[in-house]
């Protein structure tokens, strides 16, 4: 129950100390990136030390968030309808991200320089073939997309069993995506180095990889809330989200197998 | 409330809106200083007060550029008016993501702290704020300098991004019952179309800068020629950012001259509707444009024609904001008090800026002009005149409803003259200095350019004092301690009813004049609603 | 209070100037909102989501148990196949000296600042035995 009467369906939080650690363990993740690389302070340690603590902050942030849905009934249809907007917008805004990758990429490769032979992908570069575990990989996704399907519905219709199968067919479909790219790169025969090919290749594979590791952590979450009754047929925001972001990764994926792994190699 | 959360772990958007305004300001004072370190140095030929390291002198253009843009200009009219005005506007009790609100101002003082690191470390930045590689990658800069630079922009767009989603869905979400999209008033509409602008370029520059620092520090070869790299696409990756960034600074002014205009000429604005569309689409032209900024890195001829052409497009919708200003006070009982002297200046000085626009627009002129003192004085002339005349115009608009602060009309007013000099004087030489061919960037010149630079470095000295005169108005509007004791009242008090001659027999329009002032904690313990008594098409004639 | 407030600043922001009226002006604002009806749809839009969901799990229980999970393991087979014929590669390369290694051409390996991490000579995911910076 709520313990005070409001006469709008708003969700008016009161004061938090996350968003202020944030900011600040980011500017102390700047600085030990910017000093470490210049050889100011010689200790990596630095770097994973605020990393750390800024996935733990956001941690008990999200816990607090998990609380005010779950537990204190915070979210109204209103607030739920304002989060999926900003989700929404929050995908619009990563999309471009990854377009002016494919931007850079396709800069460099539909008119390949002289340094490189003039060809895509340059001389000297064995790539990687299109059919081979990258092939797997989309596959797995397109087989991601469907198991999360399958739990969405079991979901609304309540049934707990298929819902809990689905949602962790999906999780360990992605876990076992950023494994098998991590194979992909650990024998990858070109480096991040490799001039222009090696470059626009790792950043657009490695930007796309970093956000299924995210993925897979969201979604982690997703399985533990379904086992722990957070979800019910009606609620479940986190979830819905959850799918929009696997299916917009699917698809960039997509788009990254066919350019950079199919037409480019 | 205890000070710890009301300041530092704050929710709510008020409270938030009072952190930008002060470090909006404080960062003002940190690039005026900058500002005039390259004034005195360009005071005469020859090295002046910098014993000739030219690369202090760029590492100085650099941080006046990023702290005025990224530190001043945009958090006071986004961050402080927006983030203060947009909820109580649409009434909406807070921002749609509070905690976001938060994180959103808390990325900026360590935003700051990088940018001053980066100007003080080894041999700073000296790359303007484009940061076009090659001068900005490891052979040219070896330092941490522009790490730190480019980690100062990532925290600006952390912030910028976070605020504009929540501004959009604040827009979208919690407009009150019976506000339609259209009722909004136009500042609301300026900042949802900013809001758009940053949502859609800002994660471009990310990309970008990101690939600079990886080309600095991971070896990669983005825009390493020799790598097979290209410099180019970091100018297409930053422009796509850096053209919508431009509006992203004008169009909240836009909205604030709109408010202003309206009030003091005691009629509804002319073409609301004409205005908000005038709005959308220069946001959206800002989009297709881009490469007007480099018209001179071998364009093949047709791109020359398609953005010299889609530039002058936006002369348009510009032309029917700047008209429906014009016919906003035509007719109208235009009173002259502080907010109206701003947006007239706003109006003369914007159009002059728009009208050097045109000439820079043109690929085969802007050969001549590309990289002068014409640039430099045609953007002054938009940000300087046009976004800060908006931006000051807003303050003194806006200071007795958001603080309940009264400001001294005739420091006011001396205030507004003493800039509108300054400023024209600082940046209209510098037209005449950039047709002559002095290129930007530069620390020293030939003697033939000493009469518009010493001119220029004299009137930057009238800006200084002009600053100073408003360091000492808010400092009389916090103590209250007037020096003029008779003309300390706000002009907004002196004339309660200053809607009371108006077609439609008004008083007061703007629901922000009618609050509290200050407004309460939470604005609305209950949310206001929009409703129409049944009224005849001719009662309201 | 607020009533005649916002009336006011919908005159001056809706009713476009100049006395043309927005049409929206004569509109109840609660006409969503106060109506029990709308509740009942809502309530019946979501019991039939569920209903209509039954059938489609069954649907996409089917695909996920009979072509999405076969066809990952039916292309793990060959994918591995392969990948452990380029393991057999590999090993190959791995005993070539540097005079065998295929020819490095200028925009490969670049350093242009030694990496600040290792030996600063290595990538994130570097792996001697097929990535070789040799110094020419």
């Amino acid at each position: 129950m709520r313990g005070f009467i409001q006469t709008h369906p708003f969700h008016l939080v009161g004061p938090s100390p996350w968003p202020f650690f944030t900011s600040f363990s980011l500017m102390n993740l700047a600085f030990s990136i910017a000093l470490n690389s210049h050889n100011y302070m010689n200790n990596n340690f630095f770097i994973f030390l605020n990393i750390f603590i800024i996935l733990y902050v956001l941690t008990l942030w999200f816990k607090d968030m998990l609380a005010e849905s779950s537990y204190l009934g915070d979210h109204t249809l209103a607030v739920k309808k304002g989060i999926t907007q900003g989700f929404y917008l929050f995908v619009v805004s990563e999309i471009l991200m990854f377009a002016s990758l494919f931007w850079a990429y396709l800069h460099s490769s539909l008119n390949p320089t002289m340094e490189l032979g003039m060809q895509w992908p340059p001389a000297g570069i064995e790539p990687i073939s299109a059919d081979e575990l990258p092939l797997l990989n989309t596959i797995i996704l397109l087989a991601s997309g469907v198991t999360v399907t399958m739990g969405h519905h079991a979901l609304i219709n309540g049934n707990r069993a298929d819902t809990l199968n689905g949602f962790m067919y999906t999780t360990m479909l992605i876990i076992l995506f950023v494994m098998l790219q991590g194979l992909e790169y650990k024998y990858a025969p070109f480096t991040l180095t490799d001039g222009a090919y090696g470059s626009t290749f790792f950043s657009l594979t490695g930007l796309h990889g970093i956000h299924m590791m995210m993925l897979a952590m969201m979604l982690l979450v997703c399985t533990y809330r379904v086992y722990n009754y957070d979800f019910t047929n009606q609620s479940h925001l986190f979830g819905e989200v959850t799918m929009l972001y696997l299916h917009v990764l699917d698809m960039l994926w997509l788009f990254m197998y066919m350019i950079a792994y199919w037409w480019g190699s | 409330m205890s000070y710890m959360n009301r300041w530092f772990l704050s929710t709510s958007h008020k409270d938030i809106a009072t952190l930008y305004l002060g470090y909006g300001f404080m960062s003002a004072m940190v690039a005026t200083g900058m500002s005039v370190i390259i004034r005195l140095e360009l005071s005469g030929a020859g090295p002046q007060y910098l014993h000739g390291n030219n690369q202090v002198f760029n590492v100085l253009v650099t941080g006046h550029a990023m702290a005025m843009m990224f530190l001043f200009v945009m958090p006071v009219l986004i961050g402080a008016f927006g983030k203060f005005f947009v909820p109580i506007m649409m009434g909406a009790v807070d921002m749609a993501f509070a905690r976001l609100n938060n994180i959103s101002f808390w990325c900026l003082p360590p935003a700051l702290v990088c940018i001053m690191a980066s100007l003080l470390m080894e041999n700073g930045a000296g790359t303007g704020w484009t940061v076009y590689p090659p001068l900005s990658s490891i052979n040219s800069h070896s330092g941490p300098s522009v790490d730190l630079a480019m980690f100062a922009l990532h925290l600006t767009t952390i912030s910028s991004l976070l605020g504009a989603i929540n501004f959009m869905v604040t827009v979208l979400n919690m407009r009150t019952m019976g506000m339609h999209l259209v009722h909004m008033p136009l500042f609301v509409w300026a900042m949802y179309f900013t809001a758009m602008l940053l949502l859609l370029s800002l994660p471009v520059l990310t990309a970008g800068v990101t690939l600079l620092l990886m080309d600095r520090n991971f070896n990669t070869g983005f825009f390493e020629v020799a790598a097979g790299g290209d410099p180019v696409t970091y100018q297409h990756l930053f422009w796509f950012f850096g053209h919508p960034e431009v509006y992203i600074i004008i169009i909240p002014g836009f909205g604030i001259i709109s408010h202003i205009v309206s009030t003091y000429s005691k009629k509804p604005m002319f073409g609301h509707v004409g205005m908000l569309y005038a709005m959308g689409s220069i946001g959206l032209l800002g989009f297709l444009v881009w490469s007007h900024h480099m018209f001179v890195v071998g364009l093949d001829i047709d791109s020359r024609a398609y953005f010299t052409s889609a530039t002058m497009v936006i002369a348009v919708p510009t032309g029917i904001k700047m008209f429906s200003w014009l016919a906003t006070m035509y007719g109208g009982e235009v009173r002259l008090t502080v907010p109206m002297l701003f947006a007239l200046g706003f109006l003369f000085l914007f159009t002059m800026g728009g009208l050097t626009g045109v000439m820079t627009s043109n690929a085969s002129i802007d050969v001549a002009f590309h990289d002068t003192y014409y640039v430099v004085g045609h953007f002054h002339y938009v940000l300087s005149m046009g976004a800060l005349f908006s931006l000051m115009g807003g303050y003194f608009y806006w200071s007795k409803s958001m603080y309940n602060l009264s400001y001294c009309v005739i420091k006011g007013r001396m205030l507004f003259w003493l800039l509108f000099n300054a400023v024209n004087g600082m940046f209209l030489p510098m037209h005449f200095l950039g047709l002559n061919g002095m290129p930007r960037r530069m620390s020293d010149y030939p003697d033939s350019f000493e009469p518009w630079n010493v001119m220029s470095s004299l009137f930057s000295m009238m800006s200084m004092f002009t600053v100073m005169l408003f360091l000492n108005m808010v400092y009389e509007q916090l103590t209250g301690n007037f020096q003029f004791k008779t003309k300390k009242v706000n002009e907004n008090d002196n004339t309660p009813d200053f809607m009371a001659s108006n077609l439609l027999g008004l008083n007061n329009s703007d629901i922000e004049f009618v609050l509290p002032s200050p407004a309460n904690y939470h604005t609305y313990n209950e949310l206001p609603m929009l409703y129409a008594k049944e009224m005849s098409n001719e009662e309201v004639k | 209070m607020f009533r005649s407030i916002v009336q006011r600043s919908f005159q001056r922001n809706a009713s476009h100037g100049h006395g043309h009226v927005s049409k929206y002006l004569k509109e109840d604002p609660f006409k969503n909102m106060r109506n029990k009806k709308a509740g009942e749809a809502y309530i019946k839009d979501m019991e039939e989501k569920a209903h209509h969901s039954i059938g489609v799990t069954a649907m996409w229980k089917k695909i996920t148990y009979f072509v999405a999970i076969p066809v990952v393991i039916l292309t793990a087979i060959p994918v591995t196949k392969i990948e452990l014929d380029h393991a057999k590669h590999r090993e190959h390369l791995k005993h070539l000296s540097d005079e065998e290694w295929p020819v490095q051409y200028d925009y490969q390996n670049i350093r242009n600042k030694k990496f600040f991490w290792g030996d600063g000579d290595k990538t994130l995911f570097w792996n001697s035995d097929i990535n070789r910076n040799i110094e020419a």
